[in-house]
């Protein structure tokens, strides 16, 4: 009890805990500040006059936040929908059907992440073109989806593999075939982990900059595409509003992952 | 048996299976009856479980043949077998309630619903289930989610039922009711039935024939009593029970702890009869269980009254409990054991 008292005790504590809020909540208070900004002057600390015009400029119908909002929500869903289409029979056949090269598969999955991103994109936009998929809907979904087959195969692959043998087996030994087993037991056994993987392909293609960069501008305009165009343009209210938006299904999904995402199925990555 | 049998017979020729470079069965062959009730039995390891999930097609064999009906069923998918399994672990799933779990096998071959609700009450009752069919596996008790993996196999109304250690997991007091219970179930339903268990009292109350299994390979086939009046070898008879070994001529003579006898003075008795010395006693319940060392060996035998540490006494064997092997019976116990006396 003593101890607790002690200033030795709680003072370090105190500081590394402000010191964390600060560097989680310090930005998002100054993105805050900058989309209710209407006039900010160096050298001032504050803004000095507060106002939503750029707010009202950014959801005007025929505001092009709106339009690269959509356009982005659909590159993802697109995304989303490729990444499950291959990585749930994928995972499928990686966590349950003892295939020789399956460290090794997983580990080509990861090969993207592994070389930097600027040398890999660029040469992919170059073999778009000769594809006419640059500046293209298609093109900047297949290269997001490229990026995001790694947490979606990854993560069904721990989910597949987190799930009994003997539960599917028990269905196909009273008659279910081996797809009416898969349908019926495995895939909703494994739906959470499964759902966990689109959220964050999801979400990492609502974010990606640098392949939609190469690959899709300037016809394809996501909303970080304008988020940099109006950052660069020096347009803080602007760029500060875009990241807001762009925060908000990032938390409403992470909220769901944290229900759907359950630590057993986390420590089975990689087994 | 007060049925007809509907169960379908089982054969299997030299059936051998590998995992790896580790051969688990070595040229298994056994024939089951129709309705007839089969425990495999052995310890952990000897193949019991692998020769039971490769009848259910879980596991491929690498040689051999398995017949079911005369139907050759070495190469059919398990949903191609007609037999059912009830898991070790019951395997029920967790999303699905219990009406839904016993109904599944009956979906799966187009049953309309009503018909797949009136099967599903009939097994709800005959299992002591009812009320049950809304809850999760989750929701019920062990002995519940036994009943319930048996409803969900016998609800197809299976040639074989396949049963891997179902009561492994009961408390000692439920099993014994159990027991007779899926006996009972077994014989009105005229089933054949295969069950691994590494229990030997349960296999001697439930099967009709005993296959003890030794790393793979089939140690005797028999009627229970058989098995236990006969062992064929120092294996079998030490896993039915007779544990103690002692040196007798070129052999050994193993026997059951409750089947010696320290004889009184100047009895006599139609059997081997050792000079030994009390080396312990200990009361274990109704009766007093008494060490006794014979030379350099030491036996087992329970006695109605204690006796004295350091007693003089006379241990008799009756003829028909005195199980004579030769010294090179085909266990590793004995070789092991005789590598360390020597």
């Amino acid at each position: 009890m003593m101890a607790r008292a002690n200033v030795a005790w709680w003072l370090p504590r105190a500081i590394l805990l402000a010191a964390f809020a600060f560097f989680v909540f310090g930005p998002l208070v100054n993105l805050v500040l900058w989309s209710v900004a209407e006039a900010w002057f160096w050298p001032n600390r504050l803004p000095s006059q507060y106002g939503f015009r750029f707010w009202e400029r950014v959801f005007r119908p025929e505001g092009q936040a709106m339009e690269s909002l959509w356009l982005s929500i659909w590159i993802a869903s697109l995304t989303t929908l490729l990444c499950l289409g291959v990585s749930i029979p994928a995972a499928w056949a990686l966590a349950k059907a003892r295939l020789r090269w399956r460290a090794l598969i997983l580990l080509v999955f990861l090969l993207p992440q592994a070389f930097p991103n600027l040398p890999v994109y660029i040469n992919v936009a170059r073999i778009f073109f000769t594809f006419d998929l640059n500046g293209t809907v298609m093109g900047v979904v297949l290269v997001h989806a490229a990026h995001g087959l790694v947490y979606s195969i990854w993560i069904a692959t721990a989910a597949f593999a987190a799930i009994d043998d003997d539960l599917e087996l028990a269905a196909r030994n009273i008659g279910a075939s081996g797809f009416t087993a898969f349908r019926t037991v495995t895939l909703p056994l494994a739906a959470p982990g499964i759902a966990a993987s689109a959220i964050f392909v999801f979400l990492e293609s609502l974010d990606e900059f640098t392949a939609t960069y190469f690959v899709g501008a300037p016809e394809v305009r996501t909303l970080p595409l304008l988020l940099f165009s109006a950052a660069a343009g020096g347009n803080m209210q602007i760029a500060a509003i875009t990241a807001l938006i762009l925060l908000v299904p990032s938390v409403l999904f992470m909220l769901l992952v944290e229900r759907f995402l359950r630590a057993e199925v986390l420590a089975r990555v990689g087994r | 048996m007060e049925t007809q049998p509907r169960g379908t017979p089982l054969g299997i020729q030299g059936l051998a299976v590998a995992y790896g470079r580790t051969q688990v069965l070595h040229e298994v062959s056994l024939a089951v009856g129709a309705g007839e009730f089969v425990a495999l039995l052995g310890p952990s390891g000897c193949g019991k479980t692998t020769l039971l999930r490769s009848i259910a097609g879980f596991v491929a064999p690498s040689a051999g043949r398995i017949t079911a009906g005369g139907r050759d069923i070495t190469r059919e998918p398990p949903e191609r077998r007609g037999a059912a399994m009830v898991f070790q672990s019951y395997a029920l799933w967790p999303h699905m309630n219990v009406a839904k779990t016993i109904g599944y096998g009956l979906a799966v071959r187009g049953w309309d619903k009503a018909r797949i609700a009136a099967r599903v009450e009939e097994m709800l009752r005959l299992l002591r289930l009812e009320g049950l069919g809304q809850r999760l596996p989750a929701q019920l008790s062990g002995g519940q989610r036994q009943r319930v993996a048996m409803g969900r196999a016998l609800a197809v109304d299976p040639e074989i039922l396949l049963l891997d250690e179902p009561m492994s997991n009961l408390d000692a007091r439920v099993r014994e009711g159990v027991r007779h219970e899926l006996r009972t179930l077994q014989q009105s339903l005229g089933i054949t039935a295969i069950h691994v268990t590494h229990d030997r009292e349960e296999a001697m109350i439930l099967a009709d024939r005993i296959v003890v299994l030794e790393e793979g390979r089939i140690a005797q086939v028999g009627p229970p009593e058989e098995l236990w009046r006969r062992p064929a070898n120092a294996y079998v008879a030490d896993f039915l029970g007779a544990t103690n070994r002692l040196p007798l001529g070129d052999g050994v003579v193993m026997f059951r702890p409750e089947e010696g006898r320290v004889l009184a003075p100047g009895e006599t008795l139609d059997g081997p009869v050792f000079e030994g010395t009390v080396a312990f006693c200990a009361y274990a319940g109704g009766r007093w269980r008494a060490t006794i060392r014979v030379d350099e060996a030491e036996a087992l035998v329970d006695v109605p009254e204690r006796l004295e540490a350091e007693t003089a006494v006379r241990l008799g064997i009756p003829r028909e409990a005195a199980h004579l092997f030769g010294a090179t019976a085909p266990s590793r116990e004995s070789h092991e054991s005789y590598a360390e006396a020597g």
